[in-house]
């Protein structure tokens, strides 16, 4: 319970380093402008991370599944610029491999 | 007298009057909606990612229940700590045997790009007030900064309630999530992938933005530099794919 208090902490303190400790307007102008671009660097990252975990410990057969259905998935959300139906077909994707 | 639909002076008393009690209710009534627009948008982007927050707490949780770690801290470790990665570690690491400054430490890696959503969020907590910018970040999570970084035309006092209602509505979802997974956990269906929702949520939210050749640039980079790094330190590929996709994107741009 100390460790989930004391990570509560720590990770209150990242949240708000930028927004009251040190608010972003001081930081460098080139760096600011930079971080337009993290949503989709962070998304791609987060996509990536996790497929990496997922793979590397899947069976071969399901690993080839989880990564065509990811591009599927990817495909789909560009058509379809909803973030639920994405949700759903991994919902489906995940059903199909378990059970 | 004659009446001119074009002029409401011409209208009799009891029209007139009745014309003004409806532009009353009109008005009530987008006063009403107004009011209560910034929360009914949080609620519909809850629901959007809420299939992939639930994959991603039931996980979490069944993994606490596995490892053996306290119902309580489990639980309680969701809405203090909240940030699902972050925590995820930490339980690992301690049930590992880790002492308590290296589980925090490396947890916080793990929360580092906490930072960068800061940063990027800092415009948007300016002109709040001082409670607002103290409290109402502890909200900051990747679905949350994603989300309303998606909703850029929020102004200041509707960005405050929509941010609290989003914070609010996800907190809920996700604390929820790992209750069910450690307290049902061994009772649930065996489903390995579980964590893939999550995945295909963020898939959902990462298409939309590749628009342009900078965004593309970011989102290549960003998950090449993660997918290498993650492979040999799943800890730091994250924050170490974010940095490489900003710098992609910047360098693109110009």
């Amino acid at each position: 319970m100390i460790a989930m208090l004391l990570l509560g902490a720590v990770s209150w303190v990242l949240r708000i380093a930028f927004i009251t400790l040190l608010p972003a307007d001081r930081l460098p102008a080139r760096l600011k402008s930079g971080l337009e671009y993290l949503a989709p660097a962070v998304l791609a990252s987060i996509v990536a991370v996790e497929l990496v975990a997922l793979v590397r410990d899947a069976q071969p057969a399901d690993a080839g599944v989880l990564l065509a259905a990811g591009a599927a998935i990817g495909i789909v959300a560009y058509r379809t610029r909803n973030v639920s139906i994405a949700c759903a077909l991994g919902v489906g994707v995940v059903l199909i491999l378990g059970l | 007298m004659e009446i001119d639909l074009h002029d409401f002076s011409t209208f009799p008393p009891p029209a007139r009057q009745a014309c003004l009690k409806r532009a009353a209710d009109l008005w009530g009534m987008r006063s009403l909606l107004e009011r209560t627009a910034p929360s009914v948008l949080a609620l519909r982007d809850t629901a959007s990612v809420a299939l992939g927050l639930v994959a991603f707490g039931v996980t979490l949780g069944i993994t606490i229940s596995a490892l053996g770690f306290g119902a309580l801290p489990g639980v309680a470790g969701a809405p203090l700590v909240y940030g699902g990665s972050a925590q995820l570690t930490a339980v690992t690491l301690i049930h590992q045997g880790a002492g308590l400054v290296a589980v925090v430490a490396s947890a916080a890696i793990v929360n580092s790009r906490l930072l960068l959503y800061s940063a990027s969020l800092s415009e948007r907590f300016r002109d709040q007030p001082v409670w607002f910018r103290w409290l109402a970040p502890h909200f900051i999570i990747d679905q949350t900064y994603l989300l309303s970084n998606a909703r850029p035309s929020l102004d200041a006092r509707s960005f405050r309630r929509y941010w609290l209602s989003l914070g609010s509505f996800v907190l809920v979802v996700w604390t929820l999530a790992v209750a069910v997974g450690v307290l049902a956990g061994p009772a649930l269906p065996d489903l390995p992938y579980l964590v893939f929702v999550g995945t295909a949520m963020f898939l959902g939210m990462l298409a939309p933005r590749l628009v342009s050749r900078p965004a593309v640039a970011a989102a290549v980079a960003g998950g090449l530099v993660a997918a290498v790094v993650g492979f040999i330190s799943p800890e730091l590929g994250i924050v170490c794919g974010a940095v490489a996709g900003v710098l992609a994107g910047s360098a693109e741009r110009r």
